[in-house]
């Protein structure tokens, strides 16, 4: 205690502090100490050990989700998020319109794409065969001409 | 009865660091030997209540939290798992620090309505400081002191361990705690006599 000389007051009251703190406790005190330390252990302790059921309706849960993943029929229409397919545009609707466009991959995008390539070209050969005979239909005489080769 | 030679101290008094005694006290008491247990409980308990009692302030969680500590205990003991040879001391106040801070971080997430009841079972340190008697000032001091310091002085004087188990209990350097301690008692003397400390600073 020599590194403490110059708090030996403090030191004294601490102790004393301690001396009344042990000796509050009644003459009883170490009987119950040694009661509730020797029981034995309630009987439920025991039974903790036993193996646990409550894995049990998880489980089940589990398998559940995981057959009706596998078995659930699939739609023949794609649909964004499917599996194989690729997002490559979407329109979300605005309030006038209820149609949605979704080009869900990219073969039906390229059918689009060619299918309004064929789309053109006959809308500008009509438009071509029209300026060409524009001329032709100026008499009903000419008319005529059209209407006895038909 | 097995007679074991060994040096005890008095009832609830520290002893003078007689671990073979101890040693030999404690495996008795590990093979179920009643006599070994009251020899036990009457060496350590008081001093676990003491470390409880000043750290919580209230004499019944300080008993609850030393019957806890030796059901622990004879659990450790009885079932063959207690590993700490030479150290029983240590290992005995560990597991009591380690219930003592767990009722106090219980305790502060309590709500409102019980901090205002324990404030009502233990004035504020400064009204202690100014209105109480020299054991009501002294806790209030200890009270004001960080954790680390109240925690060095419970186990040095109410625990009444050696410096050498404070060392093993908390796993730091002897020199350490010998630092601490010193620090925690001048801080202790300046709030409880600010005048000497000025004087003898001078």
């Amino acid at each position: 205690m020599n590194h403490n000389e110059e708090h030996h007051e403090i030191i004294d009251s601490l102790e004393r502090l301690a001396e009344r703190h042990r000796a509050e406790a009644d003459d009883g005190f170490e009987s119950r100490i040694l009661d509730a330390a020797t029981q034995p252990l309630p009987a439920h302790r025991h039974q903790r050990k036993t193996r646990s059921t409550a894995w049990i309706p998880f489980a089940t849960a589990a398998a559940v989700g995981v057959f009706a993943y596998m078995w659930f029929p699939r739609s023949a229409i794609p649909v964004p998020g499917q599996e194989d397919d690729q997002v490559v545009a979407a329109a979300t609707p605005d309030e006038s319109s209820a149609a949605d466009l979704w080009l869900v991959s990219i073969e039906t995008m390229e059918e689009l794409i060619a299918g309004s390539d064929d789309f053109g070209d006959s809308l500008e050969w009509i438009e071509l065969q029209i300026d060409a005979t524009e001329s032709e239909f100026d008499s009903e005489l000419d008319w005529y001409q059209i209407g006895e080769s038909l | 009865m097995l007679v074991v030679s060994r040096q005890i101290p008095e009832r609830g008094q520290p002893g003078d660091g007689d671990s073979e005694g101890i040693d030999a006290l404690v495996a008795q008491a590990a093979a179920n030997d009643e006599s070994a247990w009251v020899e036990l409980i009457g060496l350590y308990s008081r001093r676990v209540y003491a470390l409880s009692r000043s750290r919580l302030h209230d004499p019944h969680v300080a008993e609850e939290i030393t019957q806890s500590v030796f059901v622990t205990v004879f659990q450790q003991l009885t079932s063959g798992r207690y590993q700490a040879e030479n150290r029983f001391e240590a290992w005995l106040f560990r597991i009591a620090m380690n219930r003592v801070r767990d009722h106090i971080r219980r305790t502060s997430r309590l709500p409102t309505h019980n901090s205002e009841k324990a404030n009502l079972e233990t004035p504020s340190a400064s009204g202690w400081l100014q209105n109480g008697d020299e054991t009501d000032r002294l806790r209030g001091a200890i009270d004001s002191l960080p954790d680390s310091d109240q925690e060095i002085l419970a186990l040095r004087h109410q625990a009444g361990m050696e410096f050498k188990a404070i060392a093993a209990m908390l796993d730091e350097p002897v020199g350490t705690l010998l630092a601490r301690h010193h620090r925690a008692l001048g801080k202790l003397r300046k709030l409880l006599d600010p005048a000497s400390a000025t004087e003898s600073a001078s």
